[in-house]
């Protein structure tokens, strides 16, 4: 089995099922992943890294819900084949999460979403 | 049940043996010397043992660890039990052999019967010392039961002071009575208040908080 | 399957009750049975392995009820006692012989690995063991009986940090395997916050909440902002609060607070100092 570097951290308000979905699915994107590498069971996980069983499970559950991953039954879970959705779909997260702190910073200096969209359009227009 | 008896086991011989050096001198004592005194006291001496063993037990809290193990609470009790009746049985044992070589050495051979006899009214007193007090302390702890295993231990060397006065001043019929009564009795007696002490005793344990 | 199954388990004692606590411990899992001392976690742990009685309620150990036939069960059972041990006398060498007849499946070889991973002395008496070593003999000895489930009871208080790491580390490895579980008491928080699947949290005899520790961490947060700020929040989304004369800090339920507002992750230490604190006021 190939080693997988998870690194956790327990003061990030990042919840530890979402972290290490992360860092499984941008492995599996980047390649370091390769379509068909096994990966660790949900119970070593969870024990080599003292983390709880039901984290562990939950980022299996959400990769595999997300196509990056399957499970034979009695075998394990191995890496999925690498699509270019999935590739969209990354970009498209990153998208949201880069406009959710758009939105935050806009409340914090109470800029309104009309200002916000005009900001957009300008710095398209700009692009253009 | 094995496990619990190899543990009193051990304990005995780690804690007991200043105990049963002295029991085991007054046992050849009362071979050497006759009486019923160092008899008497040898018997209570070994009988004593698992009540001080008890206390150890007390003082690491081995009964709460004991039954979270796979025993019966009938077989923590019966373990003490047991434990009591071999050693009462052992400075019985001990008695007659001490005697007879003793009769060995002196070359003066003496009515073994009658020896059977006074070994069975030791083993009967043994038994019946141990049936009063384990109750007591399955209920009250050692510690707690301490002032009654004192009376009680009182009340036995003065009744067996008594008695041997009465025999030897040969005043009173009663004390030649106590002595010619067979010896199956005695031993019936004991079994009997055995058997209702190990059944109280069970029901102090069963209904014990740990 | 369950490993423990327990529904509206009453207890009372002169001056403290344990009230109708119900939970679950499914198989495979750890979970943390956490409360001040007092709370009820021996009484609990004394209930399930049946060595007090109950007022009223059913427990199952393992899959069957614990007043039939728990002597067959027991051989499952590795228990840990906050304060219960061996004679004073006895060495590891006797432990095990003692061990050897009282378990069926007794493992002597697995028994002397503990002993030596732990640097247990084999002939040493007991009363010369220090408190950290009493413990890990008896852990070893829970270990070393084939036992499908673990019950600790404050068996990592009185130990200083590396060895209760220790013990922790041997906690996570003993559910490697999914047929063990654990149950394991403790009124240090940091301790179980780590490894454990399940936090019941025991205030005053009653359980305050039995829950997915991964649940609490994401429901609950810890918003620190002004006195003005914080009148606006919902008050349903507050479960605990305290006051200084700068500034005001407060769990809440992350679902419910606007944007804008950061909320900082709380451990499980501190959704349970808040919430005791709540229980406390009532």
């Amino acid at each position: 089995m190939k080693i997988l570097d998870i690194i956790i951290s327990n003061s990030s308000n990042q919840p530890i099922y979402d972290q290490i979905y992360s860092q499984v699915k941008s492995m599996i994107i980047s390649g370091k992943l390769k379509e068909g590498d096994p990966l660790p069971s949900i119970r070593n996980l969870a024990k080599d890294l003292r983390i709880s069983v039901i984290t562990t499970k939950r980022a299996y559950d959400e990769l595999e819900r997300d196509g990056f991953i399957y499970t034979v039954a009695g075998k394990g879970c191995f890496v999925a084949e690498k699509n270019v959705e999935l590739i969209r779909e990354e970009n498209l997260k990153k998208i949201e999460e880069y406009m959710q702190k758009i939105a935050e910073l806009a409340a914090l200096c109470n800029i309104s979403n009309d200002e916000l969209v005009e900001m957009f359009r300008i710095l398209i227009r700009e692009d253009e | 049940m094995k496990g619990l008896l190899i543990k009193e086991s051990f304990l005995i011989w780690k804690h007991g043996k200043f105990m049963i050096v002295l029991a085991l001198i007054y046992c050849v004592m009362a071979a050497i010397k006759g009486g019923y005194f160092f008899a008497g006291f040898s018997v209570v001496f070994f009988s004593m043992l698992p009540m001080s063993i008890m206390g150890m037990d007390e003082r690491s809290k081995w009964d709460h660890y004991a039954v979270t193990m796979p025993y019966s609470r009938k077989e923590i009790v019966l373990s003490k039990y047991i434990m009591t009746f071999s050693g009462a049985f052992a400075s019985a044992v001990l008695y007659i052999i001490s005697t007879m070589i003793k009769w060995y050495i002196e070359k003066t051979p003496g009515d073994f019967m009658e020896l059977l006899r006074y070994a069975a009214l030791l083993l009967a007193l043994g038994l019946m010392y141990s049936a009063i007090n384990l109750p007591v302390a399955f209920r009250f702890g050692v510690e707690r039961g301490r002032l009654w295993f004192i009376l009680v231990t009182v009340l036995v060397a003065a009744a067996i002071g008594t008695i041997i006065s009465l025999i030897e001043t040969d005043v009173s019929k009663v004390g030649n009575f106590i002595i010619s009564l067979p010896s199956i009795a005695y031993i019936a007696a004991s079994l009997i208040l055995i058997a209702l002490s190990v059944i109280i005793s069970f029901r102090i344990f069963e209904n014990k908080e740990l | 399957m369950n490993a423990l199954a327990i529904r509206n388990l009453t207890k009372t004692y002169k001056g403290f009750k344990l009230d109708n606590i119900s939970f679950e411990l499914p198989k495979g899992c750890i979970m943390g049975l956490i409360g001040e001392n007092g709370a009820g976690k021996t009484t609990t742990i004394k209930l399930i392995l049946d060595t007090i009685k109950r007022d009223s309620g059913t427990i199952e150990v393992l899959g069957e009820d614990n007043r039939k036939n728990f002597k067959e069960k027991k051989e499952d059972i590795g228990v840990v006692l906050d304060e219960a041990y061996f004679p004073e006398g006895f060495t590891a060498k006797n432990v095990n012989t003692v061990m050897k007849n009282t378990y069926k499946r007794w493992d002597q070889e697995l028994f002397c690995d503990y002993l030596n991973r732990f640097s247990l002395p084999r002939d040493k008496a007991f009363k010369d063991f220090s408190r950290g070593m009493k413990m890990k003999l008896a852990i070893a000895v829970a270990l070393s009986h084939n036992a499908k489930l673990l019950i600790l009871d404050e068996a990592t208080s009185g130990l200083d940090p590396i060895a209760r790491d220790e013990i922790l580390g041997i906690i996570n490895e003993y559910t490697r395997d999914e047929d063990n579980s654990v149950l394991i008491s403790s009124h240090i928080v940091s301790d179980l916050e780590k490894i454990c699947d399940y936090i019941a949290f025991l205030h005053k005899g009653k359980l305050v909440f039995c829950e997915e520790k991964d649940v609490l961490l994401e429901r609950y947060g810890i918003l620190k902002c002004s006195k003005s700020d914080f009148a606006a929040i919902a008050p349903d989304a507050i479960k605990g609060k305290r006051e200084n004369s700068y500034c005001v800090e407060a769990l809440v339920e992350r679902a419910e607070i606007p944007t804008g507002f950061s909320v900082e992750k709380a451990s499980i230490e501190d959704i349970i100092l808040y919430l005791a604190r709540e229980v406390t006021k009532q």
